[in-house]
C-alpha cells in the first residue's frame, strides 16, 4: 500500500506548484523520456493527468533521511504515456 | 539575505554549482546554456530547488524554435512553394506564415508543429490541397512510401531496367521492370509488372 495519496500530489501539481520540488534526476527522465524540458512542462503535464496506467509499484523509507527521529517513504509508481512505459521517480515535497 | 534550505531535509548547508547543458529542440537543434544545480550534503538530493535555470531554458527553446520556424519556411521558398499557397491548402489567413518567418507575430505550439510535419512529410500539404479526401490521402501516402521503398531496394543490375511509381487519379501503382518480364504490358507503360496496385 502507498504511504501518501498520489491523487494529492497530482492536484499540487496543477493547483501549487511552488510546493513540488523536483529532483534534477526526475527532470532529466523527463526531459529525455517525454521531451518535458522544464519544471513547468513537467508539472502541467503531470497535474492534466499525463500520467495514464498509473499503477503503484513498492514503497520504502527514504534511506538518506538524516532526521533519524521522523520516519520519511518514497512511493514509486509506473505510468505509461503514449507508448512509453516508465518508473515514476520518487518525488519531495517542500516542507511547510 | 533569506538562507536556502533544503527542501527535503530542511539542512541549510545546501551547496550552489555552476554547469553547461545543452537544451534540445528535437528537429530545430541544440544550444548549450549555463545552469545552476543545489546538492544537500546532509541527503544527498540535487536539483535546480529555486527554479533559477527555467527563464534560461524557455528563452533557449524560444530561440531554437524562432529559428527553426524561419528555415523551414526558406526551405519551401528556396523549393519553389510559395507561402501564399501553403496557408491556401492549409485554409491559415494569408500572410500567416510570412507574419511567422519576419517575426512579427509567433507561431503558437499546434502551429510549430503543423510546420514540423509539412517538413518532414512534405506530400501532406498535396493531401491539403485535395481537401484532405480520404481516398486521395492513402493514394499520395502510398505513392511517396512506394517511392521510399524503391530508394531502400536492391536490384540485380542484369536484370533490372528501372522502377518507379505512378500514381494517377484513380489509382497509384509501384513497378519494377525486369528484362525477363518483357511479355506483360501494363497501363500502357511499356513492358512493366505492376507490383501493388492501390486503387
Ligand atoms: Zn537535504
Amino acid at each position: 500500500m502507498p504511504k501518501y495519496d498520489i491523487f494529492e500530489f497530482i492536484r499540487c501539481c496543477d493547483e501549487n506548484k511552488n510546493d513540488v520540488v523536483p529532483l534534477k534526476s526526475a527532470l532529466d527522465d523527463a526531459n529525455s523520456c517525454f521531451g518535458l524540458k522544464t519544471k513547468s512542462n513537467l508539472l502541467d503535464f503531470i497535474g492534466n493527468n499525463g500520467m495514464e496506467d498509473l499503477k503503484f509499484v513498492n514503497t520504502k523509507e527514504w534511506e538518506n533521511n538524516p532526521d533519524k527521529t521522523f520516519k520519511i517513504y518514497v512511493d514509486a509508481y509506473e505510468f505509461r504515456s503514449m507508448c512509453n512505459w516508465v518508473i515514476l521517480h520518487p518525488y519531495i515535497m517542500k516542507r511547510r | 539575505m533569506e538562507k536556502l534550505i533544503c527542501p527535503a531535509c530542511g539542512s541549510s548547508n545546501l551547496v550552489k554549482s555552476n554547469y553547461h547543458e545543452y537544451v534540445t529542440e528535437n528537429i530545430g537543434g541544440q544550444v548549450l546554456i549555463d545552469k545552476v544545480l543545489y546538492q544537500c550534503p546532509d541527503c544527498g538530493l540535487e536539483g535546480d530547488f529555486f527554479n533559477e535555470n527555467e527563464l534560461a531554458i524557455e528563452k533557449a527553446l524560444s530561440d531554437l524554435k524562432n529559428k527553426l520556424v524561419v528555415s523551414i519556411l526558406d526551405g519551401f521558398t528556396e523549393n519553389k512553394v510559395s507561402l501564399s499557397s501553403i496557408e491556401r491548402a492549409l485554409d491559415l489567413p494569408q500572410r500567416t506564415l510570412t507574419k511567422w518567418k519576419n517575426g512579427a507575430s509567433a507561431p503558437t505550439s499546434a502551429g510549430i508543429a503543423l510546420l514540423k510535419f509539412i517538413k518532414l512529410f512534405p506530400w501532406l500539404l498535396e493531401v491539403a490541397e485535395n481537401k484532405f479526401d480520404y481516398e486521395i490521402s492513402q493514394k499520395i501516402f502510398m505513392g511517396n512510401a512506394f517511392q521510399k521503398m524503391i530508394s531502400k531496394m536492391t536490384f540485380i543490375e542484369s536484370e533490372f531496367k528501372e522502377a518507379g511509381v505512378i500514381t494517377s487519379a484513380n489509382s497509384t501503382f509501384l513497378y519494377i521492370h525486369m528484362h525477363k518480364n518483357e511479355d506483360i504490358n501494363a497501363m500502357g507503360y511499356g513492358n512493366i509488372t505492376p507490383m501493388v496496385t492501390i486503387s
